[in-house]
């Protein structure tokens, strides 16, 4: 015990020197956002296949939800298709609309790592740079709204969660574009809240929240969620609306990297118009 | 150190701080032009003060300039890595009789080209751990060693600039 108490205190100078070097590094990477998506995705690619692994064996026992979520999906998809329309007006002229280009295309993906428990959250998808995922692509769960890609490497991209507190969104509430902020207050991963809305409109319970064009992650009409609560706000003048979302972040599994064509056009365009935030 | 060299010491390092914080961090010469020049609070640090209180100094400087630049840790980390450098250099290839002398590394204080060798190289392991640590990543080296360059060059001018022109008020004071 005397001789350890000796070796530390003859040693004390490279003890501090260490201690102080972590406590910098900790900060570094716990507090620069830059650092923190590099170390996560430094270390995601080493875990990655690890991770995998775990996750194609613990699918198999999510299989059964997984599959009650693609088929409501496959509903969804189907109501939309153009076959169940028929066109009653026989004398109208089909227009085929060749001015018409896909400004979304999707791409399908797995999360192999999620986290809902900070107040920052991100989760790695096993999809990158090689199958043509890039940095600001929006993801989407099944059934809404889920985050987007912040970092990307050759094989994994990290995504920021909606579950995060920087992660901020326009909403369309019943389909009318409402100029407030969704945006996750870090307590319950089921709720998101909507800020700044003007107490004019009128919102009630059960409202479908859904994305707008905006910022050019997602396209319109994603479903975001369903409005659980609306009061008044202490600030006056604005409602305090919570929404339940549609995604279960807890069990986020299969996603879809959305990629927009236009993306880097509109930002190039807009650059000079909008203030940096 | 005496009390008198540290209230010295306190307000040359607030001076050297809001140098860096207000003024060079804003310059924005180009964007491999990033001089750090309070690190000589570091460098003149007396040749014989306590290693740990080296380490302490270090930290706390590079935390002030870390709070104004939102970059924690950062520059804590980088600074308290050269004065660990600094120390092992003084440790292992200094006559000791010389160390116990406790003088600053300035100019009229040492032989002017060990004070060039010595500002040279404390400059660039500096700036060379502080870049690469904010680069963190090895994909752009090459950019990253331009601006390590660029970087060390200017600071090291506005180092000795700013050394010899203290030096000079100092004589004259004396």
């Amino acid at each position: 015990m005397q001789s350890l108490l000796q070796f530390i205190r003859r040693n004390f100078h490279y003890f501090l020197f260490l201690l102080l070097q972590i406590i910098s590094l900790f900060a570094l990477i716990r507090f620069n956002r830059y650092h923190q998506s590099v170390f996560f995705n430094t270390a995601s690619t080493f875990q990655g296949n690890v991770l995998n692994q775990r996750k194609s064996v613990i699918s198999y026992f999510a299989l059964k939800t997984e599959n009650q979520r693609l088929k409501e999906e496959n509903i969804l998809l189907r109501t939309r298709g153009t076959e169940n329309y028929i066109f009653i007006d026989t004398d109208s002229v089909t227009v085929k609309d060749s001015n018409r280009v896909v400004q979304y295309s999707y791409i399908p993906a797995k999360v192999i790592y999620n986290s809902i428990r900070k107040s920052k959250n991100y989760f790695t998808i096993d999809r990158g740079t090689k199958h043509n995922v890039r940095k600001g692509m929006g993801v989407i769960s099944p059934l809404g709204v889920a985050g987007h890609v912040i970092d990307v490497t050759e094989n994994f991209s990290i995504a920021m969660s909606i579950l995060n507190e920087d992660f901020i969104l326009t909403p369309k509430i019943n389909g009318k574009v409402r100029y407030g902020n969704v945006r996750w207050d870090g307590k319950d991963p089921g709720v998101v809240q909507i800020t700044r809305i003007s107490d004019l409109y009128q919102v009630k319970v059960g409202q479908e929240v859904t994305t707008t064009e905006f910022g050019h992650f997602f396209p319109k009409d994603i479903k975001i969620g369903n409005v659980s609560s609306v009061e008044k706000s202490e600030k006056g003048k604005y409602w305090d609306i919570e929404v339940e979302l549609a995604t279960d972040m807890r069990q986020l599994g299969e996603v879809y990297i959305i990629k927009n064509r236009f993306r880097d056009e509109l930002e190039e365009l807009e650059k000079p118009y909008i203030d940096e935030q | 150190m005496s009390s008198r060299d540290w209230i010295i010491f306190v307000l040359s390092a607030s001076g050297l701080l809001a140098l860096q914080i207000l003024v060079l961090n804003n310059l924005n010469l180009n964007q491999y032009m990033y001089p750090q020049v309070y690190i000589i609070a570091l460098m003149t640090l007396p040749i014989n003060v306590k290693h740990w209180l080296s380490y302490l100094i270090a930290f706390a400087l590079g935390f002030v300039v870390d709070t104004f630049s939102y970059t924690p840790g950062l520059h804590s980390f980088a600074a308290v890595f050269v004065m660990f450098l600094r120390y092992s250099y003084f440790n292992s290839f200094v006559d000791k009789e010389w160390l116990s002398t406790g003088i600053r590394p300035e100019f009229g204080n040492t032989e002017t080209v060990w004070l060039l060798a010595y500002t040279g190289i404390f400059t660039f392991v500096f700036h060379f751990v502080l870049l690469v640590l904010e680069e963190f990543s090895l994909n752009h080296f090459g950019s990253t060693l331009l601006k390590i360059g660029y970087s060390t060059l200017l600071a090291i001018l506005l180092i000795l600039l700013l050394l010899f022109t203290t030096s000079r008020q100092s004589t004259n004071d004396s």
